[in-house]
């Protein structure tokens, strides 16, 4: 398998690199930045971690695969010598007496691999004391860059594996440290997959809700929970039905106002043709037809004028 | 609450919703009329209930995150410190001795976050852990939590606490550019800002090498924040600089020493001039000897809670003081509604020909209802404003016990802020 280290880890005395200690190096910002995110979400809840996570996380690029864990632990289930214990000590808590935490993995070039094998804490370990220790003590601490090399992982066979709780578009596993490994086994060694993230152990309901893992292995509590809170509020459409009665009271609505205006000009309108019409009978009662008809055209223009007026004064 | 409003329990009862549920609706904006104190509602009795729009099918990946981007919080502090300065301790101490109550206020939060801080302190507690067990990691992500300083059960302001870690703040810009703009853009928006120093970086008896430890380990990276917080607010926040594990140091730098050390190592906090500049130094600890190779140390919290009672009561004012000018733009905006309407009115009562009584009695009635709805929003706000005052009264009693008070670089007490 081609792969390259990849650590995020404190040293004794200066703090967390946030373009990791150790890492490819062709690495671009983009890739930090993705590979970032996500051990921040592996990291999360550090202190009620119980045990050791496993992350991969894969773009179609990289795949990147690695073990989150106090340093104390994961040296415990490494098998050193005495000599090796003694050694690895120095690396466990910080100058302030603070146990040390650390996500150690590889970053596997996907475009130039084609076997997948299986790593694990003896591999970690030894990768992370053959870089960090030198460097342990430093008080001033730059990234290390490493190329990609060939290295030999036997394959392991994954044990049975329990159908997972879907949950919207994630995938939920209940946790168990020997079924965590064995779906680290199956997820890493799985060629064909792209495009996923996982990581094990997060038992924390706050970080497990607020992470977006694809596959993440959590207690029955929390996957119970998850499931029960899946309810979704996407983009919400106001509800106008249940405004307009209460907000009706202090706008003025326009549509009505001018309904009332178009009323009044009707019944102006109507006024003025009778008002005509009684003019028109008055003067051909009165015998004098061609007087009749110009009083009558004129009273019309006089009083048309007056309503036209009088609907542009209400109008504005 | 006020008469004519309902509570979120009241208004779920009602609609036959949960209270989680009317919460939602309530910070959507689904609810017409809907005022919001802290974390309290006010549901006006004629709303009408708002219809479900939620989908329960269909994939949104992600969704829970987006949610959660949109808090509550009246304000935010953000409290600063290097790695190690005990930012993380001082939280669980503080959470645990609020949370069981203090002279009756209470500091809550969601129930998975408290499950999650009270076994972490449980941890501290436990003397037969390792010391290096029982302290926090030295972490690399950001801390945010939503909390609410409760008095007799009744919330006086919800908080955003924004905890940094330490290697954050040294790194400026190096490594993600966007991380570092939100954490400026957080200290900027912050009301109340904490300084944690390191309590242990004043042993011995050299008081200029003090003065070093806090410049190297401390000063130097926080005062170039505080100069980007004026450059873009053109003032200061009001500012507390914490002592964390005094006991620790107490033996060796008493409380005099240890304001001049401060005073020293801060000193652009501390010059006379124009600047409006309120700055408190609050030494606290956890427990005595708990630092001790032996885990011999008890907990017994000092002074933890004066630093949040200050934050929240400098927010408090400032609430007061927008809220006092929303009642007189609320006052203004009915009024000219009022005008509008009579306007119309009187429009209509000297038209000379088709005058319609109809319309008339109506525009009266508009006015009637315009005046009483303008004098119960003004009511509900002129309650609002007794309540936060209220709040900000009871504060003030244990304010006063902030021991070290500097206002515009002359040491002065609470009760001079106050006046």
């Amino acid at each position: 398998m081609r792969v390259a280290p990849i650590i995020h880890t404190r040293t004794f005395s200066c703090d967390f690199n946030s373009e990791f200690m150790v890492r490819p190096e062709t690495f671009m910002d983009n890739d930090v930045k993705w590979v970032r995110k996500n051990v921040l979400m592996a990291t999360g809840a550090i202190d009620s971690l119980n045990g050791e996570r496993w992350m991969i996380v894969d773009n179609g690029k990289y795949r990147v695969a690695g073990v989150v864990g106090f340093l104390k632990n994961i040296a415990e289930k490494c098998n050193l010598s005495d000599e090796q214990r003694k050694d690895a000590e120095e690396l466990f808590c910080d100058d302030k007496g603070r146990l040390v935490y650390a996500f150690i993995g590889v970053v596997i070039d996907k475009q130039n691999n084609d076997d997948y094998g299986l790593i694990g804490y003896d591999y970690l370990w030894n990768v992370y004391t053959e870089l960090i220790k030198p460097i342990w003590k430093r008080t001033y601490q730059q990234v290390i860059t490493k190329g990609f090399m060939q290295v030999e992982f036997c394959r392991q066979e994954e044990g049975n594996i329990a159908e997972p709780y879907k949950v919207g578009l994630q995938e939920l596993y209940e946790t168990n440290v020997i079924s965590d490994y064995n779906l680290f086994s199956r997820y890493l060694c799985d060629a064909n997959r792209a495009d996923f993230t996982f990581c094990s152990n997060i038992q924390d309901f706050n970080l497990a809700k607020s992470c977006d893992f694809t596959v993440m292995t959590t207690n029955q509590n929390t996957i119970t929970r998850l499931k029960r809170d899946n309810v979704i509020i996407p983009s919400f459409q106001p509800d106008i039905s249940s405004r307009t009665e209460t907000e009706s009271i202090s706008q003025y609505p326009q549509p009505k106002e001018t309904e009332t205006k178009k009323k009044s000009m009707l019944v102006l309108i109507v006024c003025l043709l009778i008002f005509v019409i009684i003019i028109l009978i008055l003067l051909l009662l009165t015998g004098n037809s061609s007087t009749a008809g110009t009083l009558a055209l004129n009273v019309m223009h006089c009083q048309s004028q007056l309503a036209l007026q009088e609907v542009v004064m209400s109008m504005f | 609450m006020v008469n004519d409003y309902y509570t979120i329990k009241e208004a779920a009862k009602k609609w036959g919703l949960t209270e989680r549920w009317v919460r939602t609706l309530c910070s959507q904006g689904r609810i017409p009329g809907v005022v919001q104190f802290g974390r309290v509602w006010a549901i006006p009795q004629n709303a009408s209930k708002p219809e479900d729009g939620r989908i329960t099918t269909g994939e949104y990946i992600n969704w829970r995150k987006k949610g959660e981007e949109n808090t509550m919080a009246d304000t935010q502090i953000t409290i600063l410190g290097m790695s190690g300065a005990g930012k993380t301790c001082y939280l669980l101490g503080l959470y645990y001795k609020m949370g069981a109550g203090l002279r009756g206020y209470t500091i809550t939060t969601d129930e998975d976050t408290d499950v999650q801080l009270r076994d972490r302190y449980a941890k501290l507690c436990d003397v037969t852990l390792n010391k290096e067990q029982r302290f926090p990691a030295g972490t690399d992500n950001i801390s945010r939590y939503e909390f609410d300083l409760q008095y007799g059960y009744n919330t006086i302001m919800s908080f955003d606490w924004v905890d940094y870690p330490g290697g954050l703040l040294d790194r400026k810009n190096a490594g993600n550019l966007e991380e570092y703009e939100n954490v400026k853009n957080s200290i900027n928006k912050s009301s109340s800002l904490f300084i944690c120093v390191d309590g242990s970086l004043l042993l011995g008896d050299d008081i200029d090498e003090k003065i070093d430890n806090v410049r190297d380990k401390c000063s130097n990276v926080i005062n170039t924040f505080f100069t980007e917080y004026f450059k873009s607010n053109n003032a200061l926040p009001p500012t507390a600089i914490i002592v964390t594990k005094y006991d620790v140091c107490k033996d060796d730098t008493d409380e005099e020493e240890l304001c001049e050390i401060i005073e020293e190592a801060f000193s652009p906090f501390f010059v006379k001039n124009n600047n409006e500049k309120i700055v408190t130094i609050i030494p606290v600890s956890i427990g005595t000897n708990i630092m001790d190779d032996d885990c011999s140390g008890k907990m017994k919290p000092l002074n933890i809670h004066l630093p949040i009672f200050m934050g929240i009561w400098f927010a408090l004012s400032k609430k007061i003081q927008k809220h006092v000018k929303e009642i007189e733009k609320q006052a203004q905006t009915n009024n000219g509604e009022v005008s509008i309407l009579r306007d119309m009115k009187a429009r209509e009562e000297n038209k000379w020909i088709f005058k319609s009584k109809d319309e008339v009695q109506k525009l009266a009635k508009r006015i009637q209802d315009a005046e009483s709805k303008g004098k119960k929003q003004v009511e509900t706000m002129n309650y609002m404003l007794n309540v936060m005052a209220d709040n900000s009264d009871k504060l003030i009693k244990e304010l006063q016990k902030i021991p070290y008070v500097y206002i515009n670089g002359e040491r002065g007490s609470f009760s001079d802020i106050i006046k």
